[in-house]
């Protein structure tokens, strides 16, 4: 046996209205622990293709296997109980709840994979290891999530992410509320704390440049049969 | 972790937050407070007067002669003859008695001829006697007992001479300069028509009203102060006129059965009337306005009842006072109706508000339940969070109203008794405030539904 596939994608077509069908792939793998660049122009389907490898969306056809677990059929509320404990999703900006301090957002994320029996005071050790992993300062931990900088709310949702250990991270242009100093650090905070959770990684963005970061790299364009 | 994030999500709204909460604590404040009103004033309205099983008038309505008996409002034109009186308390079911002679009034207060059987059997509330503040009953004919209010309003005291006049009405339209009556008692409050009442002896009323010729004369050559006066009292002074007359064309008759009418008084009263010292007392009313009875037994008030409603001599009605009082109790009852229509009314419009506070709030909140459903929210989590934010706002906002109700009863108990005899008891939280309380939270959830599924279907899409 070959070993464990972190994505499995087979036969899958989806469209959001009936008729003009948005995503069609054939088949397509991701393995454990690898690092895979997708990118695509705007509007070719990456973050719907996103969407469906973290459940919030269910395809029309053909299935999604994540590490085994065939979520394209699972029942929503497990499809939402499996993203909250196996898969770290990190969007373009938005991350965090705002109104909530940094702690809490990251304590937000444990309560829904049911981690919260570990103590709020373990949470807490864990939360400043990947903090200080991240290369934040600690006393972030009790700020308005919305009073940090954009690029220090993306790594608080890097961190927010990893916190449940996932086997998966979906990342949608982490980057593009960032400079270019601000983008070269948090690819380097990002490539790092993910390899050390061991897990697999997707990146999304249509910076080609970005690509250089990465075990391979994936053209959507190529890969959708609906966009030929 | 739910109640953590809605409550930083409402710190986070504190102004839309708190306008909404104020317009909830109006709501609920008038709600409850409507509601305890209406409690206690149904409550201090069944206490004004128990433990009287019937009673007699001239023939009339329920309702006129519970008015005209216990409440002192209106007047029962036909009065109730004394032999029909004593042969009515002459039955075996009959345990006491209570006649009233109505009608009269000193500087706005009702003037109650009456004996000491009242002050013997009279009961209010949950059936306490009346007692003294100080002096005593009844012991010569012109002594006179002031109720709690009359005399906290006129400042009269024991010892002080009272100028009784009559016909009803602050301004009467004949004194009765002959006859100054002694203040002998004042009653402690009772919370009741009581309070605002004069009592003086029945054969003191029959003594105010001996010289006719003589006080009619007077005040016919009396010229008023003004013509207002004279307007304002012509339509009373002609009433009583007659009145009076009729009193007095029987009187002659009377003065032969005075012998027989002694073992009819022993009965009625404990202590009777009767002093010998005094000459007066041996006068005997022609009639009485109305009488109270007390039975031997509560199965006999259906029976005496019958009996007196089919008086062969006279045309009389009886009322059981329960009755009576439940029957107005109805009539006013309609006006609590519209009070709590209008509290409903203003609970709905404030609910609304916290509606449409939730829904404007959930296009800023795109964003947060995306960031929800990414972590790993289900879409119920996100329906109930906006159902918590609401029903938090309606938990603190009944709170706070209870807590300003109580303190603003606590506040203005003492004013309100002393203007409007109402005793407002402090203590709201019965039955009815918990069903109320109920009420609200319900609605507030049913309400809050809009935002929630709203929510709920934004969440799904994410």
């Amino acid at each position: 046996m070959s070993a464990p596939l972190a994505i499995q994608i087979d036969k899958l077509r989806f469209a959001y209205d009936a008729g003009k069908p948005v995503l069609a792939i054939e088949n397509w793998q991701v393995k454990t622990q690898e690092r895979v660049f997708l990118y695509g122009p705007s509007g070719c389907g990456k973050s719907t293709l996103l969407s469906l490898m973290s459940g919030l969306l269910v395809p029309n056809e053909g299935s999604i296997t994540i590490d085994e677990t065939l979520i394209s059929s699972l029942k929503p509320s497990e499809r939402d109980s499996y993203r909250a404990q196996h898969i770290g999703v990190v969007l373009q900006q938005f991350n965090l709840v705002p109104y909530l301090s940094v702690i809490d957002n990251i304590k937000l994320a444990c309560y829904f994979s049911k981690n919260m029996d570990d103590n709020s005071v373990g949470i807490e050790e864990h939360a400043s290891e990947l903090l200080l992993k991240l290369q934040l300062p600690l006393d972030l931990l009790h700020q308005r999530a919305d009073s940090l900088s954009v690029g220090q709310q993306q790594r608080i949702a890097i961190a927010r992410a990893l916190i449940n250990t996932p086997r998966l991270m979906i990342v949608d242009e982490p980057t593009s509320a960032l400079d270019e100093d601000a983008t070269s650090a948090f690819m380097d905070v990002l490539l790092e704390t993910v390899h050390s959770c061991k897990a697999s990684l997707i990146f999304v963005s249509h910076d080609k440049r970005l690509s250089t970061y990465f075990d391979r790299v994936q053209s959507l364009p190529d890969l959708n049969e609906a966009a030929k | 972790m739910r109640f953590r994030v809605a409550k930083q999500s409402l710190l986070n709204r504190k102004v839309s937050v708190l306008l909404t909460f104020f317009a909830l604590v109006v709501s609920v404040c008038l709600l409850i407070s409507i509601e305890h009103i209406r409690n206690e004033a149904k409550q201090s309205f069944y206490r004004t007067v128990s433990g009287v099983d019937l009673i007699v008038g001239g023939r009339t309505g329920p309702i006129n002669l519970l008015l005209s008996s216990v409440f002192r409002v209106g007047a029962n034109a036909n009065a109730v003859s004394w032999e029909s009186y004593q042969e009515i308390i002459e039955k075996p079911q009959v345990k006491w008695s209570i006649p009233l002679s109505l009608g009269d009034s000193h500087k706005g207060f009702a003037v109650i001829g009456t004996t000491n059987a009242y002050f013997e059997h009279y009961r209010f509330g949950d059936k306490s006697s009346l007692a003294f503040a100080n002096g005593q009953r009844f012991a010569g004919t012109f002594d006179l007992v002031l109720g709690a209010d009359v005399a906290n309003k006129l400042g009269y005291q024991l010892g002080d001479e009272v100028i009784v006049s009559h016909g009803v009405g602050s301004v009467s339209f004949s004194h009765h300069d002959a006859h100054p009556f002694k203040v002998t008692g004042i009653l402690k409050p009772t919370g009741t028509p009581v309070d605002q009442a004069i009592h003086i002896g029945l054969s003191a009323v029959e003594a105010v009203h001996q010289t006719p010729q003589r006080s009619l004369s007077r005040s016919s050559l009396k010229k008023p102060a003004s013509d207002k006066e004279v307007e304002s009292q012509t339509h009373e002074g002609s009433e009583h006129d007659h009145h009076e007359h009729d009193h007095h064309e029987h009187e002659h008759g009377h003065h032969e059965h005075e012998h027989g009418h002694h073992e009819h008084e022993q009965k009625q009263a404990d202590s009777p009337l009767v002093h010998h010292e005094h000459a007066e007392l041996a006068l005997e009313p022609s009639q009485i306005s109305a009488f109270m009875l007390g039975l031997q037994s509560r199965i006999a008030v259906l029976q005496v009842q019958r009996q007196v409603n089919q008086y062969n001599n006279e045309a009389l009605s009886a009322i059981i006072p329960g009755v009576a009082l439940a029957e107005l109790w109805r009539l006013v009852g309609a006006v609590e109706n519209v009070l709590r229509v209008i509290s409903a009314a203003v609970l709905i419009a404030s609910l609304l508000g916290l509606c449409t506070m939730l829904l404007a709030t959930l296009r800023e909140r795109k964003q947060e339940i995306a960031v929800l459903r990414v972590m790993g929210a289900k879409p119920s989590f996100v329906f109930w969070l906006i159902e918590l934010e609401a029903l938090t706002i309606a938990a603190f906002a009944s709170i706070t109203g209870l807590a300003l109700i109580v303190s603003g009863i606590w506040l203005s108990r003492d004013f309100m008794l002393a203007e409007y005899g109402m005793a407002l008891s402090v203590d709201i939280f019965s039955a009815h405030t918990a069903v109320m309380l109920g009420v609200i939270m319900l609605s507030t959830f049913l309400i809050a539904l809009v935002p929630s599924f709203s929510a709920y279907k934004s969440a799904r899409l994410v």
